[in-house]
């Protein structure tokens, strides 16, 4: 790493060698594979939804896997997009799987303790809490 | 909890706003609980619940199945106890509900 940042600084043109400090951190981290653009930092593979990671300065986030030994805390959960395969989570604990929203979900809990199971045209199952309902 | 349970309705209705006869199950109905099912000659077929159960009884009579009801003369016909469920006659197609008798 030492060699490689002397021949990055041999290579410095005149403008680069008076911010020498900036470009020589930009090519350590281009060594690294690691781009800084403009109010984030992300990987040189980056391509949203595709490959690569990025760290946004409004604080977004983009990554592939990863593991977390401690515990998440989030406002909201989205997995799967938002079509008849995705699950969320919403603001008030509400969770919801089989559809974009909660009134359309096949599938739906809410933050009272009420589980329905819909068949496609009506909520045939009902699970839990219905006020005056048992 | 009153307004806790579970509750299924029929095809075509909304479990929400369906009326109990348009459901196929609510948990806000007891249902009767099977305790065991069998056949039995005559004689006592004992339970362990320790109290005198609800229990149903057919008896076969060449191909058919009759439900063995109590005559008004209390003869020969089957009853229940705190201990078993006793047959005076043979060919006995029982169920002991885990439900008291009274």
């Amino acid at each position: 790493m030492v060699e490689d940042l002397k021949t990055i600084e041999a290579n410095l043109t005149e403008s680069e060698k008076a911010n020498r400090g900036y470009y020589r951190l930009r090519r350590m981290l281009a060594d690294m594979g690691i781009i800084v653009t403009k109010r984030a930092l992300q990987s040189y593979n980056f391509e949203s939804l595709v490959d690569g990671w990025k760290i946004s300065a409004n604080g977004d986030v983009e990554f592939n896997n990863g593991t977390f030994r401690g515990s998440i805390t989030a406002s909201t959960i989205d997995i799967g997009g938002s079509d008849d395969q995705s699950f969320h989570v919403d603001a008030d604990g509400n969770l919801w799987a089989g559809a974009a929203t909660y009134a359309l979900a096949p599938f739906y809990v809410s933050n009272t303790g009420t589980m329905i199971i819909n068949d496609g045209t009506n909520d045939r199952i009902l699970i839990g809490f219905q006020s005056g309902g048992f | 909890m009153a307004d806790y349970g579970i509750k299924i309705a029929k095809e075509g209705y909304d479990v929400n706003t369906a009326a109990d006869k348009d459901l196929v199950y609510s948990s806000k109905f007891n249902g009767m609980k099977i305790a065991e099912h069998n056949t039995s000659g005559a004689g006592t077929v004992l339970h362990s619940l320790g109290y005198a159960p609800m229990f149903l009884n057919y008896r076969k009579s060449g191909t058919q199945y009759r439900l063995d009801w109590q005559t008004t003369s209390f003869v020969n016909a089957p009853y229940t106890t705190n201990a078993g469920i006793v047959f005076p006659n043979a060919d006995n197609y029982y169920f002991i509900f885990i439900d008291k008798a009274e």
